[in-house]
């Protein structure tokens, strides 16, 4: 009876041993954590179709029509519209677009542009269906002496994924920068700058059928990052 | 006599007007003409140099993500951020240092035009083949870059010279102007095996290819470009106009 009492206290206190064992290693500790951040500098981006008076397309010489802004271009808003254009001539569309970049990034920034697609024809639809952008769209900056023959770089058709949405079409790039190749202005400084651009369009006579006209669209996105 | 006489000069003023001057004989009239641009990009030789990101993940680091999923408490102690910016390296295959949400502002522009047929193809048109050159310095050669397609119904030639030269002046890379010599050099395939360069004076030009009335012909025109070490690299515009030109 008396090793029996002293078996069971024996147990008892093992089992306070134990619990006392669980209940430190249970208990909180303090610690520490580096935590490192940077505060991402203000982007604001703005472009401006149609962005001075005198906006619209020239050239087609030799085509024997005369070029002539859309009905969807629209002083300071509205669409870049080439209106009728001719197959296998070129033209110049002045001040197509003005890109505004306000940023407080002391490094200043970089903008780039791309068509969210290529150029996906309509009314009727073409065969096929789709004419690529880099081949007939080229931006150059704003100039008095740009013509539809001017050095101008041909806009790319994204490889990213875009979203049409309420606010318009988007391209979601993986790692939040567009490709080098869609570089249009790089500007090293902060601060509230703009910058005109023309657009040369390069048709081929092949880009309709010879007896049918086609209407062609696309946007093209553009995308500022800070430096 | 005096009214042939004013006849005659009638005529030859509205030979002058419907040739636009362009005309290298009276006898010739312009059909219409078009203009051939292609951009050239120029790189520095011998390759372009630039990031590829690799094709396979990086087996180093698979290898430690399998480890830590299979024993998450396994190894070295670990700390929520070490000197380096991650105690675990990123996999895939184009990793970027550093992830953030995109942040960068977007803005849409719409773009569009409507087609219309080309009057012309059926006398003068182009078929496109390459939409760009890509060049290094110093001698680069391009098959077949575009054809011509001419036809007309009565005797008829093809004129080409540098798009905007004049006879004496200044020009740039890589047409130049007369005096200086043009970088590029054509030749049309099934005409004539030699390049020449690419005349630079503006009109009259030279003769690209000639023909006979209602017999049309098409032909590649190959290219060879000069690039000299001393032009920065970049891209450069070659535009080229052709006219048709017919005898009546």
């Amino acid at each position: 009876m008396k090793l029996r009492s002293v078996v069971t206290l024996l147990i008892g206190l093992l089992a306070f041993a134990v619990n006392g064992i669980g209940s430190a290693l249970a208990a909180p500790s303090a610690g520490s954590a580096q935590v490192k951040y940077k505060v991402l500098p203000l982007v604001k981006l703005t472009v401006t179709p149609n962005y001075q008076s005198g906006f619209g397309p020239t050239g087609g010489s030799g085509s024997g029509a005369t070029p002539a802004p859309g009905s969807l271009a629209v002083l300071d808003t509205g669409t870049v519209d080439f209106g009728s254009v001719i197959a296998g001539y070129q033209y110049l569309y002045k001040y197509a677009a003005s890109v505004t970049v306000q940023t407080n990034d002391s490094a200043g920034f970089i903008v780039y542009a791309e068509g969210s697609t290529d150029f996906n024809g309509s009314n009727p639809v073409p065969s096929p269906p789709t004419f690529p952008i880099s081949q007939a769209l080229f931006w150059i900056v704003s100039s008095a002496a740009n013509s539809p023959f001017s050095v101008a770089t041909a806009f790319n058709s994204t490889s990213s994924a875009n979203t049409v949405g309420g606010g318009g079409t988007t391209i979601t790039y993986a790692g939040g920068v567009p490709p080098p190749s869609a570089l249009i202005w790089s500007n090293s400084t902060s601060g509230t700058v703009t910058q005109g651009y023309d657009f040369q369009l390069r048709l081929p006579t092949s880009i309709t059928p010879s007896t049918t006209s086609t209407q062609f669209n696309v946007y093209v996105i553009y995308t500022a990052v800070g430096n | 006599m005096k009214r042939a006489a004013l006849l005659w000069l009638g005529f030859l003023a509205l030979v002058c007007a419907f040739g636009g001057g362009e005309s290298a004989y009276a006898s010739e009239l312009n059909k219409t003409l078009k203009v051939f641009t292609i951009n050239i990009v120029v790189t520095p030789s011998p390759t372009p140099v630039g990031f590829i990101a690799p094709a396979h993940k990086q087996p180093s680091n698979i290898a430690k993500a399998e480890a830590l999923t299979a024993n998450p408490y396994g190894g070295p102690t670990r700390v929520a951020l070490g000197p380096a910016a991650f105690d675990i390296p990123m996999l895939g295959p184009a990793a970027a240092p550093m992830v953030v949400a995109q942040s960068s502002p977007q803005g849409s522009l719409p773009v569009q035009f409507v087609a219309k047929p080309d009057p012309n193809a059926t006398f003068l048109h182009f078929v496109p083949h390459l939409a760009v050159l890509n060049a290094g310095y110093g001698a680069n050669s391009y098959t077949c870059v575009f054809e011509i397609y001419a036809f007309m119904t009565s005797t008829w030639k093809v004129v080409d010279w540098g798009y905007g030269t004049v006879s004496s002046g200044t020009g740039t890379f890589p047409i130049e102007n007369l005096p200086s010599a043009s970088d590029l050099s054509w030749s049309a395939e099934g005409v004539s095996t030699a390049f020449d360069t690419v005349y630079n004076g503006g009109s009259p030009g030279e003769v690209t290819f000639t023909g006979t009335a209602n017999v049309s012909q098409q032909h590649c025109i190959d290219f060879k470009l000069t690039v000299p070490t001393s032009l920065a690299a970049g891209t450069y515009t070659a535009a080229i106009q052709y006219t048709l030109q017919y005898t009546f």
